[in-house]
């Protein structure tokens, strides 16, 4: 059995010691904490199962702590909390939720960038549907646009970042195993070592555009649909005329979640997975603009005919082949804004449309509106009622409670900072 | 050049040197270009937009080398850790909540970054005279100084104000007034300077200035340098996607 011997043990962490105490005392290494909050209030009056409607209020707090005055330190530790739980995550609905969003230092080297915490690192480039995502994986294609920030998973995680250049560098990435919440037993579940996921990407431009490619072992999921095992992908984003943006990533070897083992073409092809983006601005008057962004998300080995609603929700269909986003954006002297968005199924000819109106008033203070109305028939993905088909629960599990989402939603709300 | 001149004025780019020996209008708006530009310079300021529901205010804190390369770190609460890059032409944006660093090109420069400034108004370089066709009007006293009243007219549809009217101190090249016009013909917005300073070498910068709207009554922005640092030393990689994260 190797030993180590405790002198050297105790000369090298001295010299470890010395070069950190050396580094620390060459840049400012004082630090003030700043406090932001954001609240978040919604009242929402929206259809429910069996045509029958409800009228609820609902919002957010989210409080941050941020380290400020070091530039060779960041720190941040932010916490959301909901005034009632109906995910189902607490076993008392009406106990107030507390989430941990993020939790994260970030230490600015001389050479190299430390990341570590409960954070999120961007990989891939895309607004809604993003192949390179592999971390967190931006391929569902149930999304809420009342929300502040689409796709906003953290996880935790350490990352180094290595520049190799201005504006190149590299980066690498290691995930512990997710600690999961067991429902049924009500306790939480460590995973073992084989869980983890880990990786490098590769960052660089050439002749006007951003290129990035990387690698991912994936252990775990860290959203729901998330495809595990071996995951490389490619992204680029550049201008022709407009901005143009994509990526293609895939998945091999063993997926424990989906219980397959994909060694073979038939089952890596279909997780081949395939975005692209678009988005150009337009100057509509003197102090208004027109925005619009178009992106797909293609998987050519899914299916691309329709079907039946149950399979999806059981995760037995997969994906369909094509999904399709597109945004409108019309703002006005940065004070007004009016969008909509949606998120288009062509192979089952349904979809989500979101329409937003917002009026930042004062400082920091912004006045919303929403519809939210879905376009498709009772087993399309994005049903405008589906109060005639409404399908058993994934596994038999649990039982859809009479309040679930049906198609219409309609919100007014406000957001503050400060 | 609507608000950009008025913007990289006051983020720094436009110290005015004392000789005015340049009488054409081509040379003085050159003039104007030629000495907004420096080696390095470091600035904190503040803007503030009024209208009848109060006032929003941002601050940031700005950093430049040469006519090209920006850096601009938003301070105030809402906007605090969000970062703009401009380097070799190139426009980055960072989001601190999203973690994720943005490029932008082409149309996309036009969008707000604050009330009526565009990323393109608040990072472009000198290019005044690309843009427009100007032409020497006549003069007029402004605040008490002798100015030029230069007409500029875009020579393309690439810019929000179609025309322009100029006032610039005879005595030190320094902008005193500017009116910005629709198509039409018809008066937008005026900008008033507000305070020159000189700083250590003699030189002169505005360090305050106000748009006031003349569509909307009681609508103004303001812009202030707070804090300003002429040639400082600033690290290499101050201007690479380091700086961003």
């Amino acid at each position: 059995m190797n030993t180590t011997n405790p002198i050297v043990l105790r000369r090298v962490l001295t010299g470890a010691v010395m070069v950190l105490v050396g580094f620390l005392f060459a840049h400012p290494a004082w630090s003030e904490t700043e406090v932001r909050t954001n609240l978040e209030f919604y009242n929402t009056v929206y259809r429910g199962r069996n045509d029958t409607w409800y009228y609820t209020g609902s919002g957010k707090a989210d409080i941050r702590l941020g380290s400020i005055g070091n530039r060779n330190m960041r720190a941040e530790a932010a916490v959301e909390f909901y005034p009632v739980d109906l995910s189902g995550g607490s076993s008392v609905a009406a106990v107030p939720a507390l989430n941990l969003k993020r939790f994260w230092i970030k230490a600015n080297f001389p050479s190299w960038r430390l990341t570590a915490g409960k954070t999120k690192v961007a990989w891939g480039n895309g607004f809604v549907f993003n192949s390179g995502d592999i971390l967190f994986g931006s391929l569902s294609p149930y999304l809420d646009f009342t929300q502040s920030t689409v796709r906003d998973d953290t996880a935790w995680l350490t990352a180094f970042n290595i520049p190799t250049g201005h504006f190149s560098y590299i980066e690498g990435v290691l995930l512990p195993p997710s600690i999961l919440y067991d429902s049924g037993s009500g306790s939480l579940e460590v995973q073992t070592i084989d869980k983890t996921s880990g990786g490098l990407r590769f960052f660089a431009r050439a002749g006007g555009w951003r290129l990035e490619t990387g690698y991912l072992y994936k252990g775990d999921a860290k959203v729901a649909s998330d495809l595990l095992g071996h995951r490389p992908y490619f992204s680029f984003h550049g201008h022709a005329g407009v901005d143009v943006y994509g990526a293609v990533s895939l998945a091999a070897g063993w997926d424990g979640d989906a219980g397959v083992n994909r060694d073979n073409w038939d089952e890596i092809s279909k997780t081949v997975n395939f975005s692209f983006g678009a988005f150009h601005q337009f100057q509509t008057g003197y102090d208004s603009t027109l925005t619009l962004r178009l992106e797909t998300l293609v998987m050519p080995w899914q299916n691309w005919n329709a079907r039946d609603y149950q399979e999806i929700i059981d995760g037995d269909a997969g994906y369909y082949g094509i999904m399709i986003y597109p945004e409108l954006t019309w703002m006005m002297r940065s004070t007004w804004y009016t969008s909509v968005q949606s998120v288009i199924s062509p192979v089952d000819a349904s979809a989500q449309i979101t329409t937003t109106f917002g009026w930042h008033v004062f400082q920091g203070f912004t006045l919303l509106g929403f519809v939210v109305v879905n376009a498709g028939d009772e087993q399309s993905l994005f049903a405008y009622d589906r109060s005639g088909a409404w399908p058993d629960y994934p596994d038999g599990s649990g039982k859809w409670k009479a309040y679930e989402f049906n198609g219409v939603n309609i919100t007014i709300g406000a957001r503050y900072s400060y | 050049m609507k608000l950009k001149r008025i913007i990289t004025v006051l983020i720094g780019l436009a110290i005015l040197t004392t000789s005015a020996s340049a009488q054409s209008a081509e040379e003085i708006i050159q003039k104007m270009d030629e000495l907004q530009t420096f080696d390095t310079m470091y600035n904190e300021g503040t803007m503030i937009t009024e209208d009848r529901f109060g006032e929003k205010r941002s601050t940031y804190k700005a950093w430049s080398r040469g006519s090209q390369d920006f850096l601009i770190e938003f301070t105030n609460v809402e906007e605090r850790g969000q970062k703009i890059l401009r380097v070799d032409e190139e426009l980055y944006l960072f989001y601190p909540d999203a973690e994720d660093i943005i490029p932008m090109h082409g149309a996309a420069l036009k969008q707000s970054m604050f009330g009526d400034i565009s990323y393109e108004d608040i990072t472009e370089g000198r290019n005044t005279l690309d843009k427009y066709d100007v032409e020497m009007i006549n003069s007029e006293i402004v605040d008490g100084e002798d100015c030029w009243v230069i007409e500029m007219i875009a020579t393309s549809r690439d810019v929000p104000y179609p025309k322009q009217v100029v006032k610039v101190g005879k005595k030190d090249y320094v902008l005193r007034e500017a009116e910005y016009y629709a198509r039409s013909g018809r008066l937008l917005k005026i900008v008033d300077v507000i305070k020159v300073e000189t700083f250590g070498d003699g030189r002169l910068m505005i360090t305050e200035m106000v748009m006031e709207d003349q569509l909307r009554r009681g609508s103004s922005t303001r812009m202030r340098i707070d804090k300003l640092e002429i040639d400082p030393r600033l690290d290499d990689d101050l201007f690479s996607l380091r700086s961003l994260y």
